[in-house]
């Protein structure tokens, strides 16, 4: 008796399977699937084209299609297999609960906090973010995982899940720039005038500088010697590394070219430290 | 007409009002380049237009259009500068003229001479009566270490003078310094020639051209100076030549210039007959391509062509100690080729003809711009 009311129940909640039906899934499936590999395949070429502002707006229409993409097909499928009641809803929703939370539930935190991430946006397409000790730029966002590329041009895969338990740390969040910072280490005990404005002239004759946004010349006295950070934005995401460079290769030629001594580890608190001492 | 539309006074920089092209016109400009960019489309074919249209060897502007377009300008120049330029009395202020790179080269020290003002080329501002008229500050200090240094004690100088200055600065150039050293607190005007708008250039192309000749947009096949009964252009041609120019009448016409087809003489009867008849005697407006940068060459081309803006013409050995970075063998020849520079006595030099290519080029690459 209770399997033939079980079994009533099960007739109920699916509508009947023809091989119509069985198509117009298939169509829904392989059309939403080849629109979205299609954008996933097309975007990222286009947006390659734009400058940043704008290809950072393209990149991150790929997850919101994506998310979009998957909603709909959901929406199209389910009344063609299910017969769509209020009880059926709720019925079909515990057993999707218990299937999520034994089978698949690391599979599910990571999907659900990927659509967080699609809202919140701790990270977008193009950004440059730190998840633990990865660092690089955002260039996909999956269902499950967040992929970077490194700047040694390692790919690394992170579920979304971590953002429920780490700092995301983004660098330039959406913007077109971020900050960039050189280091030097001056000998503390040797006279540093005039510092701040060579630091300021090697960023402000660099060739990838943003003009409009600021320089910055920071020094703190640590145990063995003056850290001097200096602290410029590079018009283009892409080329903070060789800003870096750039700025650390002329600011130490500069700071040697005045005079001023930058220590290395070995001559940590020795005297007469520097080619130029 | 019966006022000018040509614009009278010079404008201050931050005011300046850069001429924006109708909606349309860029939405379509932008989709043909990102689709050329992309491989996907080849240049489009104007369906408008004869088949047999050739662009014109020589150039198609008289030179009376040039010398009343400089002759507009001087007057402009005039108007704001010289009662002050020839003022002994009175405190001393710095100015700065701000050109684009489309301005003709030597204009500023031409108006001084003409004007019988003084002119200097060095760095040092020598004693005298009347103003000092400075013709292009991208000789006296570039973007490196030493111009910094070279920067710093020349506006100490300035700031000391005993006589009024003016400054002629490219618009790259003062965007720079403006945003990257205290030049601002120096000068305490600065000014640049008003944008020219579509009316201003159809102005200039009626009167000057416009006489024995129709121009006919490949794209619309409309007449582009041809006004309606509120004296509006009916024609969207020549506000979007003036966006393209960025609002230099110079860069306009000799886009203009550079867009002129026509088809080849014929001495046949038949076709002389035919010609006589309205559209046959029509010009065509057919803007060339935009200059395309080979893909692995194309960032090194852009800081080049980035420098070459900020600092004036370079000769190579100059070009490395502004830009701390190893260009390709071969890389002016091949931007020459593209018509984006030039080489003269020596020295690589933004193409006249091309900088509002060029200035499109960096735009899209994300480069600072200039900024009047």
């Amino acid at each position: 008796m209770d399997s033939n009311t079980n079994m009533q129940d099960l007739t109920r909640l699916f509508n009947d399977l023809t091989g119509w039906t069985v198509v117009q899934i298939a169509l829904v499936v392989v059309l939403s699937f080849g629109l979205y590999q299609g954008l996933r395949l097309t975007l990222p070429r286009v947006a390659e084209h734009l400058p940043a502002r704008f290809r950072l707006l393209v990149l991150n229409l790929i997850p919101l299609a994506r998310l979009t993409l998957f909603a709909v097909a959901v929406f199209l499928i389910i009344p063609l297999v299910f017969n769509v009641t209020l009880k059926n809803f709720v019925l079909v929703l515990g057993g999707l609960g218990v299937a999520l939370g034994f089978a698949v539930k690391d599979w599910a935190t990571s999907a659900v906090a990927g659509v967080v991430a699609i809202f919140e946006r701790p990270y977008r397409s193009g950004d440059w973010i730190r998840i633990g000790e990865d660092y690089g730029e955002v260039i996909d966002i999956h269902t499950r995982s967040v992929k970077l590329r490194t700047a040694d041009d390692d790919v690394v895969t992170i579920p979304h899940a971590r953002i429920w338990t780490e700092n995301i740390v983004n660098s330039n969040d959406g913007e077109k720039t971020l900050m960039c910072v050189a280091e030097f280490m001056v000998a503390p005990d040797k006279p540093t005038g005039g510092i701040r404005d060579i630091l300021t002239d090697v960023a402000c004759t660099s060739p990838y500088l943003d003009w409009s946004r600021p320089v910055v010349v920071v020094m703190r006295n640590e145990v063995y010697a003056t850290r001097v950070r200096l602290k410029a934005y590079p018009f283009e995401l892409r080329d903070q590394f060789v800003f870096i460079t750039d700025l650390t290769d002329r600011g130490r030629d500069a700071l040697l070219g005045a005079g001023i001594s930058i220590i290395s580890t070995p001559e940590f608190g020795m005297e007469n430290n520097g080619p130029n001492a | 007409m019966t006022s000018s539309a040509l614009p009278k006074k010079l404008a201050y920089v931050g005011g300046y009002d850069w001429p924006r092209a109708p909606t349309t016109s860029s939405l379509k400009t932008n989709y043909r380049r990102l689709w050329k960019k992309l491989r996907v489309l080849d240049d489009p074919k104007a369906e408008l237009v004869p088949d047999d249209l050739e662009r014109m060897s020589g150039s198609l502007i008289p030179d009376n259009l040039w010398s009343a377009l400089r002759e507009h300008q001087f007057e402009s120049l005039d108007q704001t500068y010289l009662e002050w330029a020839r003022r002994t009395d009175g405190p001393v202020t710095v100015c700065a003229f701000v050109m684009m790179p489309s301005v003709p080269q030597g204009l500023l020290a031409d108006w001084a001479t003409d004007r019988g003002l003084d002119v200097v080329e060095g760095a040092a501002v020598p004693a005298g009566q009347g103003a000092l008229i400075v013709p292009d500050l991208c000789n006296l200090v570039h973007r490196n270490l030493e111009g910094r240094v070279a920067m710093r004690a020349y506006l100490a100088e300035l700031d000391g003078a005993s006589r009024n200055i003016l400054l002629g600065i490219s618009s790259w150039a003062w965007t720079y310094f403006a945003q990257t050293s205290a030049i601002e607190a120096v000068v305490s005007d600065a000014r640049s020639f008003a944008s020219f708008d579509g009316d201003a250039l159809a102005e200039l192309i009626a009167t000057h051209l416009g006489q024995d000749t129709r121009f006919k947009s490949a794209d619309t096949g409309n007449d582009v100076v041809e006004t309606d009964e509120d004296d509006a252009l009916k024609d969207s041609y020549l506000k979007t030549l003036a966006a393209r120019a960025y609002g230099c009448p110079w860069a306009a016409l000799r886009l203009f210039d550079a867009a002129v087809k026509r088809q080849p003489d014929d001495d046949d009867d038949a076709d002389q007959a035919k010609k006589e008849q309205g559209d046959d005697q029509a010009t065509w407006l057919q803007d060339p391509a935009v200059p395309q940068l080979p893909d692995h060459i194309a960032r090194a081309s852009h800081f080049l062509l980035h420098t070459l803006l900020i600092n004036g013409p370079l000769t190579m050995a100059a070009v490395k100690t502004v830009l701390p970075m190893t260009l390709p063998v071969g890389l002016p020849s091949a931007l020459g080729r593209s018509g984006l520079v030039h080489e003269d006595g020596g020295k690589i030099a933004i193409q006249r003809d091309a900088y509002p290519h060029v200035r499109r080029i960096l735009s899209e690459a994300g480069f600072p711009l200039d900024q009047i």
